[in-house]
């Protein structure tokens, strides 16, 4: 209730801000021969073609804009590190930055902008780029919240992943060839689960003899993120993230009951050798070396992924390999019949902002409200040029081109684009219709199923300093005592009598002062 | 010199504990050997063997299905010949300029009768502790100038404290009457040190110069602060670069080509291989330096 | 020039005269130290500020001690100090002393020719990164597949989830340290072995010393020097445990035994740009490390006559 009150009153800032209104911008707004912004960024997943060398796209977004661009480009696993020194020491800062630790979490965004480093936008946005101020406060107003700092001015524009969001969720893969051989149904309920992980570890579906098969593994650093795909079935929200928005309260879901009985079920299933004995396998390139010997049952990932890990099982040369397949299936219900609950990925990735040190902030404004909001510009960085790497067809659509869809070089979709240019994960505002085409047809399909339940995540709010800091010291501590009994209540190294008094000994390390602050968080969220 | 002392350790006839030292010695030789090796050979075998049998993590010593992609899209970028070069430059200059500082600050530190000999060597020992850590440091790079040139990942690593203080220790151990007698000939400090130190001190020269050099051709970090232009940039940066190729956009959109996510796991070993080859051969040329005796010959003539 | 004043005690001017040629040779070396360590210096004081960037580090607001505080506070304080200790501990025990004795082994090995291999082969895995080895060591001992546990489920035992366990991680941090650095570090003393005087071997031999007393007499005593210095320098390190490779090989399974001060303080302070945090332990360790090295080194000058300055 609250959310639409707050949400129709954006709208109707908006309207009044749009009526005073940006003017349409001719293109090239800039001069190509003298018109230069630095962009600071983490570099170009296709690592062989750095922005920094001549790209296509990018290219020819220079033309069309008259802005020269000087990319600034860094490792992406290096990025963070090396742009928080050059932030913090100040000197020669290029025109637009990319935030650093800003992917999934935007506690700096707001520290940068209150050491003056960031400048604020929203009179430029208004003034300039009048395709952005449409998105952010007619047509996406939840954008323009998420884009919103305490203090209510916008210092940053973000990675938009609402068009990829609605297509492609992350979810159990399981592999039903499996459950075809044993004759088993696909799992919707705890019991259900406990059954065929049992039936994946005794009966031998991949014919090799052995009880080999691991039937449950996870591969990130944090477990819950695969295995609390199966947290549904108690009531959590999937994955088991810390904190959940319900209704405008800060839950933190390690103190549901529901999660008490999950570590048990885990503990269940490690105790009988249902999960992986490695607790988690802690990278992906494990994970890939499992499914190419035929041995994972299931795990959590994107659909995509399942394509290939199938295509890794089939060659393993086990009896049943060659039948190998594996597919999205739905998180469990839950007994008490709480509605299967998946959280969505957030709104928005990456951030960028503009710096003090821009000398021109105006064809800042201007270069990213045609890259990001015009939709001329955004397509350009989206799907790249027209016969290279797209063709329109008679209804408007597009098809990709071969070079995309069947890369000599044997690239995906995503990879190809960024081979040219386009495609950038930073600048990316991702539409609907380019997550159609982004992912396979089948992962979009497979995906469908499990879309449908998708919530949205704990919203990123944006932290004042005093928050980021208590933050800081409190989670040092709380995050390192959390994530080890966890894992000694699944391994059953400890044993689950000892819950209570682990969420008690939580309590007493702040962690009630750390769902205060979430909560603060959120009530700022609800009533901008 | 050498002859010398191999025929007189035949002379000398061997008693039991002579014996049981050999036969130690020799399985002390051995078990590094095959300890050592062992991680060499994996890494190898892992670079060119077929990347499916790479990604099973089925290949342990010995390479199978041979298979050359991962070096081909190491080395296919123009700019991994760039950047080697500019690896090469640094590693050359670099060196020079480390093994220069190096020696000339650690001759009058190991000068035991030198008044500021204490003073200066707690300075320095000092800053084996306390420095003010990267953000004074970019700041000073930049102001300096230093800023995006290769001379920014040689100049503020100029004096590796570790390395000086080995080298004075070095030094310290050349005995007295020797750079006395040179002085009494008329030869002042920086001629002693020329043409009296260093050429009896060619085993840690040899050991700086291994030292440094690995040093320099394994840092990335600075270079990545400092030189943000790729043009300049050494080829570890590029590596790097290669070897997040995928593995990030994995993470990030949960979609890989599937070829390419066999190569990638490929790729850090070709990468391995490419980085340390040239290193690793410095190692024999420079062997030679470390010959007992030198000194004693050198003193003699 | 026997002006009385001056023979009883020189000026300075007159010290610095006669060491003109040492001045001079010392000078670019000390530039060095005092543009690219001295001048930065004043970045210590962001362990007594909240310094966020944006401004400069002396305009950033005093906190006090604030960080340090914090630090010793923290839940964890006792846990990380004292793993931090038994990990430098262990450090010296294993890992100092076995390059001494491997290239005291490759001294005496008589054939030039294996010597050379032997030499040339060890110090390899020092270019195998970090990444690389513990990637080797999870996939030689994966409890799932890995070769090791493949030998004990073979011979009827059960697998171990070596990385998963407590017990196993000291053995496991220390082993694989010792295997990528025992040759590398060895080189060092093999050049100080180099200036060991043929002679005093021949005395040696003809006094009867048979070659366990050449090396107890002779070897040793060239290395010393460096031995002693290199464990002055290791003991100023006890506090600085690096992060790169235990959080590469802990999990939270086994953070009971692997969770040091500066793994810590990169979970908490490098990952979110917590600067004076960061610094502030920083300090701490310096400190401490700092302490020491005086009193070894103190100690060592009055035994040995070694010494750092």
């Amino acid at each position: 209730m609250k959310k639409w009150l707050s949400m129709l009153l954006v709208a109707v800032m908006a309207l009044s801000l749009v009526s005073a209104g940006a003017e349409e911008y001719t293109l090239p707004f800039g001069n190509y021969d003298t018109d230069t912004l630095t962009i600071a960024c983490g570099d170009n997943y296709y690592a062989a073609a750095s922005y920094a060398e001549p790209l296509e796209v990018l290219e020819s977004i220079e033309k069309t804009t008259g802005v020269q661009i000087a990319w600034d480009v860094t490792v992406p696993s290096q990025y963070d590190e090396v742009m928080r020194v050059r932030l913090a020491a100040g000197v020669d800062l290029p025109d637009i930055v990319q935030i650093p630790g800003s992917y999934g979490n935007k506690g700096e965004v707001f520290s940068y902008a209150s050491q003056g480093i960031l400048i604020p936008l929203e009179d430029l946005i208004k003034q300039y780029a009048p395709n952005l101020s449409k998105l952010i406060w007619e047509e996406m107003p939840e954008l323009g919240e998420a884009l919103t700092a305490p203090d209510g001015h916008i210092y940053h524009i973000a990675q938009n992943f609402d068009g990829t969001n609605k297509v492609a969720s992350k979810g159990l893969l399981l592999r039903t060839d499996w459950l075809t051989a044993l004759n088993l149904e696909v799992p919707t309920t705890a019991d259900e689960w406990y059954t065929v992980l049992k039936a994946f570890k005794e009966q031998d579906p991949n014919g090799n003899g052995q009880a080999d098969e691991i039937p449950l593994t996870a591969f990130g650093s944090n477990p819950l993120s695969e295995y609390g795909y199966l947290g549904t079935a108690f009531g959590l929200a999937a994955p088991v993230a810390k904190y959940i928005d319900v209704d405008g309260a800060a839950v933190c879901q390690y103190d549901l009951p529901g999660f008490k009985d999950f570590l048990t079920f885990l503990n269940k299933l490690y105790t009988e050798g249902l999960m992986d004995p490695q607790y988690t396998l802690g990278d992906e390139s494990k994970m890939n070396a499992l499914c190419s010997k035929d041995l994972v049952g299931c795990s959590a990932h994107y659909a995509d992924i399942a394509e290939l890990w199938e295509g890794t099982a089939k060659q393993a040369g086990n009896p049943n390999s060659a039948a190998a397949e594996y597919h999205m299936v739905c998180s469990p219900k839950a007994e008490d019949g709480t509605e299967i609950r998946l959280l969505a990925r957030a709104l928005t990735g990456f951030c960028y902002g503009v710096t003090r040190d821009c000398k021109n902030p105006e064809l800042a404004v201007k270069w990213l409200d045609y890259i990001y909001a015009n939709p001329e510009g955004r397509d350009t960085m989206l799907y790249g040029l027209e016969g290279l790497t797209y063709t329109v067809n008679a209804d408007g659509s597009k098809t990709w081109t071969d070079f995309v869809a069947k890369n000599p070089d044997g690239l995906n979709v995503a990879s190809a684009l960024r081979s040219v240019g386009a495609f950038p994960a930073q600048f990316s505002n991702r539409t609907l219709d380019f997550g159609k085409m982004l992912y396979s047809q089948r992962a979009a399909e497979e995906s469908e199923a499990v879309v449908q339940y998708q919530i949205l995540p704990f919203p990123q709010v944006m932290g004042t300093e005093e928050e980021l800091d208590e933050i800081a010291s409190l989670s040092a501590d709380i995050d390192t005592y959390e994530s080890e009994m966890i894992q000694n209540f699944i391994t059953g190294q400890t044993s689950l009598d000892g819950f209570d008094s682990f969420r008690e000994t939580v309590r007493g390390m702040g962690g009630d002062d750390l769902t205060n602050i979430y909560q603060a968080q959120l009530d700022r969220y609800y009533q901008k | 010199m050498i002859q010398i002392q191999k025929s007189n350790h035949h002379a000398i006839r061997r008693s039991g504990s002579d014996i049981t030292i050999d036969v130690v010695v020799w399985f002390i030789g051995l078990l590094a050997l095959v300890v050592t090796l062992v991680p060499f050979l994996h890494v190898i075998a892992m670079s060119v063997s077929d990347p499916s049998l790479v990604s099973r993590q089925e290949i342990y010593l010995w390479p199978k299905g041979v298979n050359f992609d991962a070096y081909r899209m190491v080395m296919q970028n123009k700019m991994f010949w760039t950047n080697y070069g500019n690896t090469l430059w640094i590693v050359c200059v670099g060196t020079l300029v480390n093994i220069f500082l190096t020696v000339t600050l650690a001759y009058p530190m190991s000068r035991t009768q030198f008044f500021l000999r204490r003073p200066i060597m707690k300075l320095i020992t000092f800053t084996m502790f306390f420095s003010g850590g990267l953000i004074p440091l970019f700041i000073i790079v930049n102001k300096t100038g230093l800023y995006n040139t290769r001379w920014a990942v040689i100049l503020p690593y100029a004096i590796n404290t570790y390395n000086l203080i080995v080298c004075r220790t070095f030094f310290e151990g050349i005995p007295d009457s020797l750079v006395e007698s040179a002085r009494l000939d008329g030869a002042n400090d920086i001629r002693v040190l020329f043409s009296i130190v260093l050429p009896l001190s060619k085993a840690i020269l040899a050991v700086l110069v291994l030292f440094y050099a690995v040093a320099h051709w394994n840092s990335y970090f600075p270079a990545m602060l400092f030189i943000p232009k790729t043009d300049l940039q050494p080829v570890q940066v590029y590596l790097i670069r290669v070897l997040i190729q995928d593995t990030e956009a994995l993470a990030e959109e949960g979609s890989a080509g599937y070829s390419r996510a066999l190569i990638v796991e490929q790729l850090k070993y070709a990468v391995i291989i490419v980085t340390v080859l040239p290193v690793a051969v410095l190692y024999p040329f420079l062997q030679k330096y470390f010959v007992q005796g030198v000194m004693i010959g050198a003193i003699k003539g | 020039m026997n002006n009385p004043l001056t023979a009883r005690r020189p000026s300075v001017w007159r010290k610095c005269l006669q060491a003109k040629y040492l001045i001079l040779l010392m000078l670019p070396g000390l530039i060095y130290y005092l543009v690219f360590h001295y001048a930065p210096m004043y970045g210590v004081l962001m362990a007594f500020k909240n310094y966020k960037g944006g401004t400069t580090i002396w305009n950033a607001p005093w906190v006090g001690l604030k960080w340090f505080q914090e630090f010793f506070e923290s839940y964890y304080f006792g846990r990380l100090l004292s793993n931090t200790l038994i990990i430098s501990l262990l450090n010296l025990v294993f890992s100092f002393p076995i390059p001494i004795l491997f290239a005291l082994a490759l001294h005496e090995m008589r054939s030039r020719s294996f010597k050379r291999v032997v030499q040339t082969v060890s110090y390899l895995p020092h270019f195998i990164s970090v990444v690389v080895i513990v990637g080797m060591l999870k996939a030689m001992l994966s409890p799932t597949d890995g070769v090791i546990n493949n030998l004990i489920r073979a011979s009827g035992g059960n697998a171990i989830n070596f990385f998963g366990t407590a017990d196993y991680f000291r053995p496991l941090y220390i082993g694989s340290d010792v295997w990528q650095s025992f040759g590398w570090n060895s080189i060092i003393y093999l050049a100080a072995l180099t200036s060991a005087d043929p002679a005093l071997y021949e005395a040696a031999r003809i006094d009867g010393a048979n070659r366990w007393q050449q090396i107890v007499h002779v070897s040793i005593p060239c290395i010393l020097p460096t031995i002693i210095i290199l464990l002055i320098m290791q003991l100023g390190r006890t506090m600085s445990v690096g992060y790169e490779k235990i959080i590469l090989m802990y999990e939270p399974a086994t953070y009971e035994v692997a969770d040091v001060i500066s793994t810590y303080v990169y979970r908490r302070g490098i990952l979110k740009g917590q600067f004076s945090f960061s610094t502030a332990v920083g300090l701490f360790n310096s400190v401490i490390n700092l302490v020491l090295l005086v009193a070894v080194n103190a100690l060592s000058r009055r035994v040995s006559d070694v010494s750092m300055w």
